[in-house]
């Protein structure tokens, strides 16, 4: 395990000695900033109109600002986490640096581990700069804090999941364009798999596909709901894509 | 320190490394040599654990490298074919992550690091990006990273490419300097290298070992012939006559026909008999010299078959 922490800090150093995690911190922010803005002012003019209409704002400020924020970042993370890990394992192949970890007394799994810890270090890094948003809007309105620190939990877990599918999509290749375009189809696979249910006979098969869908269990937390299953569902696919990994890795001595 | 027996390693239908077995012993320098694509990275990959064989087994230090690679990998130095340099790091900081990915703590790794930066000679260089170097000194820091855990063994795939020649000495010194406490295997197409600092030498081709021994041992190999270069007017008689001849072990001719490259026993008259063949013929004699045998010709004659190389 202490090899996986090597490799962590190693990796979450280099995106802060670069540009990289600066360019897409404060892009992040940036974007992030104008949509709250303009969820916030809709709110604001509805808001007023309501009031002007005799009755008092029954508005919640939980429902009508942070959930459709939480959802635009999840929206903004699919894209952003495949162009933050694509780089983890193509880019050692393609310098021939895996070479290095292949040689060195690690096992596998815990440079598969280093690798993903790295990842979710930097994304729950950039994560953290979204604290701003219901910190100022905390200034000025009244809300609910639960359902907003539930969906910093499942932003956390989730953008983990992103990255799990990220570094496995960057074992594959040595060329990180395909590691960008296979991650993020994966990660818009498990978006969509919940549509299947629409068309689904009966409850089981229904509940099935629900359960498989990423942004099923995303809701549950961005209503303050922290679902036992759907924190054992991230665990699992994080686990899931970790374990694809490592075979991928180990088999590199078999080819 | 090193065992490797009936190893075969197969790409597909390409056979690259063909049942081949060595030992090497421990303090030993070990060159090894075969043109480009023999198979000498393949083996090497085989012996560091970065690559599992198609059948056969290695032992380092006792340990089988399937059954234990970690152990095995803790007392392996590898620089490969490419230095695996991060282009984003500083020496040092690359360095001290090396060490403490092969498994140093504490004190050990600002100990390992700065010996072998003292070792590769980058005292100049190490507060310096590995990416703004030129390709000598990520050579050496290649070098210094298969030296920062102080390793047994040392598996060097062709340490002095892209060196100058000052560096090639500098580096060839090195490498002789860590014989006794360290293992070494070499590998290198380039032939001075191993007569410059190998105790024996394997040549290998086409995935198969053609010869094993020291650098002497292969010389007195050879000895037992002697080779002539001729150059005469008129070939043509000269040649059929070179064919008939008792004594002759080969013969190679260049592209104008003019000049061969004769093979005779070693015997007293050996000199006067092929001499007297060119008068006979009435060649016209051009050029008449006896010529060293090189480790080069061994080289070649063990890993070439050369069409124009008519055996007699």
């Amino acid at each position: 395990m202490n090899s996986a922490l090597i490799i962590a800090k190693k990796e979450y150093k280099s995106y802060f000695s670069g540009a990289v995690a600066y360019v897409v911190t404060s892009l992040f922010v940036f974007l992030m900033s104008w949509m709250f803005f303009q969820i916030l002012s809709a709110f604001a003019s509805r808001s007023l109109m309501m009031m002007m209409q005799g009755g008092r704002s029954g508005m919640s400020v939980n429902d009508y600002v942070f959930a459709p924020h939480f959802g635009n970042v999840n929206v903004v993370l699919l894209i952003m986490i495949p162009a933050l890990t694509m780089r983890l394992f193509a880019e050692e192949k393609k310098n021939r640096t895996m070479d290095l970890l292949m040689t060195s007394p690690l096992t596998a799994t815990s440079i598969v581990a280093g690798k993903i810890l790295a990842g979710c270090l930097v994304v729950w890094t950039i994560l953290a700069f979204l604290a701003f948003y219901p910190l100022s809007t905390s200034l000025f309105a009244k809300f609910d804090k639960g359902p907003v620190l539930t969906s910093f939990l499942g932003l956390g877990l989730l953008s983990a999941v992103y990255v799990s599918i990220g570094v496995f999509a960057s074992s594959l290749t040595e060329n990180v364009i395909i590691a960008y375009f296979v991650a993020f189809v994966i990660e818009l696979f498990f978006w969509v798999i919940g549509w299947a249910s629409a068309s689904m006979d009966g409850p089981v098969a229904q509940g099935i596909f629900n359960y498989l869908s990423i942004v099923t269990h995303f809701n549950d937390f961005s209503k303050g709901i922290i679902d036992t299953s759907s924190v054992i569902y991230y665990l699992s696919l994080i686990l899931f894509f970790g374990f694809l990994t490592e075979r991928v890795v180990e088999s590199a001595r078999w080819r | 320190m090193i065992e490797i027996s009936k190893l075969t390693k197969k790409y597909g239908a390409i056979t690259a490394v063909n049942n081949i077995h060595f030992s090497v012993k421990k303090g030993e320098i070990v060159g090894f040599l075969g043109p480009n694509g023999a198979g000498k990275t393949t083996t090497m990959k085989i012996i560091t654990g970065f690559m599992a064989p198609t059948s056969g087994s290695v032992t380092v230090a006792g340990f089988d490298v399937f059954e234990n690679p970690l152990e095995v990998k803790r007392r392996i130095g590898y620089l490969p074919e490419t230095p695996p340099v991060y282009v984003d790091m500083l020496v040092k900081d690359y360095l001290e992550y090396v060490a403490r990915l092969k498994g140093l703590t504490g004190q050990q790794v600002t100990q390992g690091v700065t010996r072998a930066i003292e070792k590769a000679n980058l005292g100049n260089v190490q507060n310096r990006l590995i990416g703004n170097l030129s390709k000598g000194f990520r050579q050496r820091v290649g070098i210094a990273q298969a030296l920062v855990h102080n390793p047994d063994v040392l598996i060097l795939d062709e340490p002095t490419v892209g060196l100058d020649p000052k560096q090639v000495i500098e580096i060839r010194g090195l490498i002789k300097e860590l014989a006794g406490n360290h293992t070494v295997i070499l590998s290198t197409h380039i032939l001075p290298e191993v007569t410059a600092s190998c105790q024996r030498i394997i040549i290998i081709n086409r995935g198969e070992i053609v010869a094993e021994d020291t650098y002497e041992g292969l010389s007195k190999r050879m000895s037992d012939v002697r080779r002539f270069f001729v150059r005469v007017r008129r070939p043509q008689n000269f040649e059929k006559q070179l064919r008939t001849m008792g004594g002759v072990k080969s013969v190679r001719t260049s592209q104008d026909v003019q000049t061969f490259e004769v093979e005779l026993d070693k015997t007293e008259d050996s000199n006067e008999m092929l001499a007297e063949a060119v008068v006979k013929t009435g060649a016209g004699l051009l050029e008449f010299r006896s010529m060293d045998i090189s480790l080069e010709d061994i080289f070649l004659k063990l890993t070439t078959t050369d069409h124009a190389e008519v055996a007699i």
